[in-house]
């Protein structure tokens, strides 16, 4: 590892007199500074008031609310709330016990013991036990999900005593991948589900949990309703209920909102940057911005069909020939209007790892055609150098980024075709395409890049191809750097570790990142501690959320 | 014989939609084991629910496998919602049936309601207004109507509901007055574009019969205008404008979807419309297959009730130019 940045990294640390805790403030009220304003311009809180429920537009229904049967992003803010996981990423960032009290490693990383919290009780009044540990973890590691990728090298779970259960490794696993936030890292209760077939099991509409609230009705497709569990080992809600609303759209979302029809929209993905703006100046309403896993990219094919195609990607020129072409700064700050956050590297912008110091290239278009120039590739008589294409999706502003940057690249010489499609269609012709169909130059697309750095490496381990590292990217320095980072116990070795990847990546421009976004919460004035819901995007719990009157 | 070969035509309509739609699933870009699986799975892992759902086999083969199911009434399991089919439509198609009632009865009330009157009206500024605001009103696509009900709904009925049907806990008078409020919104902007339709069509037909020579002569008897308009001339009317409805039928499932998008409500256009974004494909062949059926069944009860109204149908006479059926 780099002995100068690791200094460099100590000698900050102490110059500025910050700890993590420290560090990790910074970045959020830095993050916070953005449209949605500073932290401090929501209410303080106030003394909680007990009661009433909480209506949250949502944009779908997940279906399925068992992590072991089906996984997917929109399901955790609502699973989240019901389920727990053995540790949890809590609303300050720091890793913390869910369902274990504490929990302890050799400096090998090759067992962990939980002690769990004592007195839980499933949401049927039934004891949480060890065993339902061991099932869960058994279970898990059996399917196809993330999680199972997390414990692959589990080889025994056991009980020590009633409290007390011992996870074995024949690798090193970190203490942190206990808090993966995916729906499959959860524990189920075995009494419920042992035994039953998982696909059908009518709990799948009907989940138990230990979590704050307790299901207590679906409506498909319309809504689900969930109430305060009083015997929650964490902070019992102050809410009665929580509701939420599925709406299929933001802007019907946004009508239900200024209405006040619903409190507060949480996870709309196609709302539009000008809704948020818009939303941000509403005197009746508050936005609360919380810090994204989401990282938005520009990706490059490195598959073998990508680089037969377009040749041009294999020279890492042309690839910094179009980071210097990109005005990351217009897009992010006027286009986007502050929605995405500028940031470089494969880490969001809020991960204690991200390392500000590795900056992305300069837009300088003229240097961009200098390289070009000696690469080789010279401009025809139409003023083209290359003809390409970009795949995206609608997300949060790509259908503004994406004719943006194909604009600027056009200025340089390099025409860029836009293609765009629902997302199946996206996976299937532009990402995962087998078979030659995945020959696209270049695909926006976001990944998942914290809280750890670990839940970054799907997108760049080579091991991870073809299917999360869909673009194809190997590096074996990089697979390498990750296998470290993810065991190293001094967190200031494993941020230089990560420095590292950042700068190898930057170095490749195997990305052109653009920033972290994530999509706000919006609620009405009378929703309170909205910033207690969650540090991450993708961990968010609403039983410190309460309503004035 | 006819009964036969009326089966026997619905059967091979019902085998072209099928593979139409089965043909349609298939040419889609999409893979239903993202859905299934996530994009953490392996090629590995893929390639066994390929060969688990017998999506690895040759087409041909795939097509006549799934044309055995749904002889045998099995239209197979969801991907995403992971049970059958068959259970997920009964759960929804009631609120689909009852939208487009809902939609039907406002446009159909309204529709024909301003078409009388336009033509009870004719040669006057009422009757000019009806021609024009049909027109105008039919020429809107449901999903502009949506969207314009739904901003008014907000801005100027903020008791009105706009999103989903309603807490399924509640039950008798309450259930059902709560479910009325959550349609009010859907079935507006279902039924506003239709209203216009029928409106026009109501006030051609009605200013034609009301120009035959039996309402002269009716007039000529000493029965009221009223009971000429609205017993003589509207059954003669009605009889384009049932047709109509029968043929309207596949466009109202089509306005559907979009209006159950928009309002939230839990249908199986919502249905279809999730399904299809999620390459589910027996969920897309089994509401499709429905759909196809329920349309044939409701052509052939327009059948029966044309036939009803017409005497010269049932009867299997030829129209006679003189006689409408006001011989009553």
């Amino acid at each position: 590892m780099n002995n100068d940045l690791k200094h460099r990294l100590m000698a900050d640390m102490y110059d500025l007199g910050l700890g993590r805790r420290e560090f990790v403030a910074a970045s959020t009220l830095a993050m916070l500074g953005g449209i949605g304003g500073p932290a401090g311009a929501q209410q303080a809180p106030g003394k909680p008031v007990k009661g009433g429920n909480l209506n949250v537009g949502y944009p779908g229904d997940p279906k399925i609310y068992n992590g072991f049967v089906y996984e997917n992003i929109p399901q955790y803010p609502i699973m989240h709330n019901v389920v727990s996981k053995l540790l949890w990423w809590d609303a300050k960032g720091e890793l913390s016990g869910d369902l274990a009290e504490k929990w302890q490693q050799p400096a090998d990383l090759k067992e962990i013991t939980f002690t769990l919290r004592r007195g839980v009780k499933w949401h049927d009044g039934q004891p949480f036990t060890v065993e339902d540990v061991i099932w869960s973890l058994q279970t898990v590691q059996k399917t196809p999900l993330s999680f199972a990728k997390y414990i692959a090298a589990m080889t025994d779970v056991r009980a020590l005593d009633a409290n007390t259960v011992k996870v074995t490794f024949s690798a090193p696993t970190p203490a942190s991948v206990f808090a993966y936030y995916a729906g499959s890292n959860v524990i189920l209760p075995k009494h419920l589900y042992a035994g039953k077939d998982l696909q059908t099991n009518p709990l799948n509409t009907a989940p138990i949990g230990t979590g704050p609230f307790k299901w207590k009705q679906y409506n498909r497709d319309q809504s689900v309703v969930l109430e305060r569990n009083p015997n929650y080992h964490g902070v019992v809600p102050y809410l009665d209920t929580l509701t939420f609303v599925f709406t299929p759209n933001a802007s019907t979302a946004i009508l239900q909102l200024q209405s006040g029809k619903i409190d507060m929209i949480s996870n709309f993905r196609d709302l539009g940057i000008n809704d948020i703006v818009s939303l941000t100046k509403d005197p009746k309403l508050n936005v609360a911005r919380i810090n994204s896993t989401v990282v938005q990219r520009l990706c490059f094919n490195f598959r073998p069909e990508g680089l037969a195609k377009h040749k041009w990607i294999a020279d890492v020129r042309v690839r910094q020939a179009i980071a210097h072409a990109i005005d990351r700064d217009t897009i992010c700050n006027k286009l986007l209007r502050g929605a995405v956050q500028p940031s470089w590297g494969p880490f969001a912008k809020a991960n204690p790892i991200y390392d500000s110091r590795i900056e992305a290239p300069k837009f300088d278009p003229a240097r961009a055609n200098a390289l070009l120039d000696e690469a080789g590739y010279k401009r025809g008589g139409d003023g083209v150098r290359i003809n390409t294409e970009l795949a995206y999706i609608p997300h949060v502003g790509t259908d503004v980024t994406a004719p943006a940057i194909a604009d600027m690249l056009g200025k340089v010489g390099i025409k860029v075709n836009l293609l765009t499609a629902d997302y199946q269609a996206y996976l299937a012709k532009y990402w995962l395409g087998p078979n030659g169909q995945g020959d696209t130059a270049m695909a926006f697309n976001i990944g998942i890049t914290a809280p750890t750095g670990d839940d970054c490496r799907p997108n760049y381990d080579s091991r991870y191809q073809p299917r999360n590292n869909g673009s194809g990217v190997s590096i074996p320095d990089v697979d390498r750097l990750f296998d470290l980072g993810r065991v190293e116990p001094d967190a200031l070795k494993q941020r230089a570790i990560y420095s590292r990847i950042t700068q190898i990546l930057s170095d490749q421009v195997v990305n052109v990142w653009l920033g972290t976004t994530a999509p706000p919460n919006i609620a009405a004035k009378k929703v309170r501690n909205l910033g207690s819901i969650g540090y991450w995007d993708v961990n968010q719990r609403f039983n410190e959320v309460w309503l004035s009157s | 014989m006819r009964i036969a070969a009326s089966l026997a035509q619905m059967a091979m309509l019902l085998m072209f939609v099928v593979l139409t739609v089965f043909t349609l699933v298939h040419m889609a870009p999409g893979d239903p084991a993202n859905l299934y699986l996530g994009l953490g799975a392996t090629n590995e892992q893929v390639a066994a629910f390929h060969h688990q759902m017998g999506m690895d086999r040759p087409l041909p083969e795939q097509f006549f496998t799934l044309l055995r199911q749904l002889l045998t009434g099995d239209l197979g399991t969801s991907l995403a919602y992971r049970m059958p089919v068959i259970d997920i439509i009964s759960q929804k198609l009631p609120a689909t049936l009852m939208l487009m009632a809902a939609g039907y009865l406002f446009a159909l009330t309204v529709g024909i309601g301003a078409g009388i009157i336009g033509a009870w009206r004719q040669d006057t500024p009422v009757e000019t207004v009806v021609r024009v605001a049909s027109g105008l009103v039919y020429a809107q696509p449901e999903f502009i109507v949506g969207i314009v009900v739904l901003v008014m709904a907000t801005t100027y009925l903020p008791w009105l509901p706009i999103v989903g049907m309603g807490a399924s806990d509640e039950k008798g008078w309450a259930a059902v007055g709560t479910v009325v409020l959550h349609l009010i919104g859907p079935a507006l902007a279902l039924g506003i574009a239709r209203a216009g339709i029928y409106a026009r069509m109501t006030l051609t037909a009605m200013l034609t019969a009301l120009n035959q020579d039996y309402v002269v002569a009716h007039r000529a008897a000493g029965f009221s205008e009223r009971r000429i308009v609205l017993v003589y001339a509207l059954r003669n009317a009605l009889l384009p404008i049932i047709t109509t409805i029968g043929i309207e039928i596949r466009f109202l499932f089509a306005g559907a979807v979009i209006t159950e998008v928009i309002f939230s409500w839990p249908g199986i256009g919502r249905l279809i419309f999730d399904g299809i974004l999620n390459r589910d494909a027996p969920l897309i062949i089994g509401v499709f297959f429905i759909v196809a059926v329920l349309t044939m069944l409701i052509n052939v009860a327009t059948d029966i009730v044309y036939a009803l109204l017409d005497p010269r149908v049932s009867k299997g006479t030829r129209a006679s130019t003189a006689g409408p059926a006001a011989t009553s």
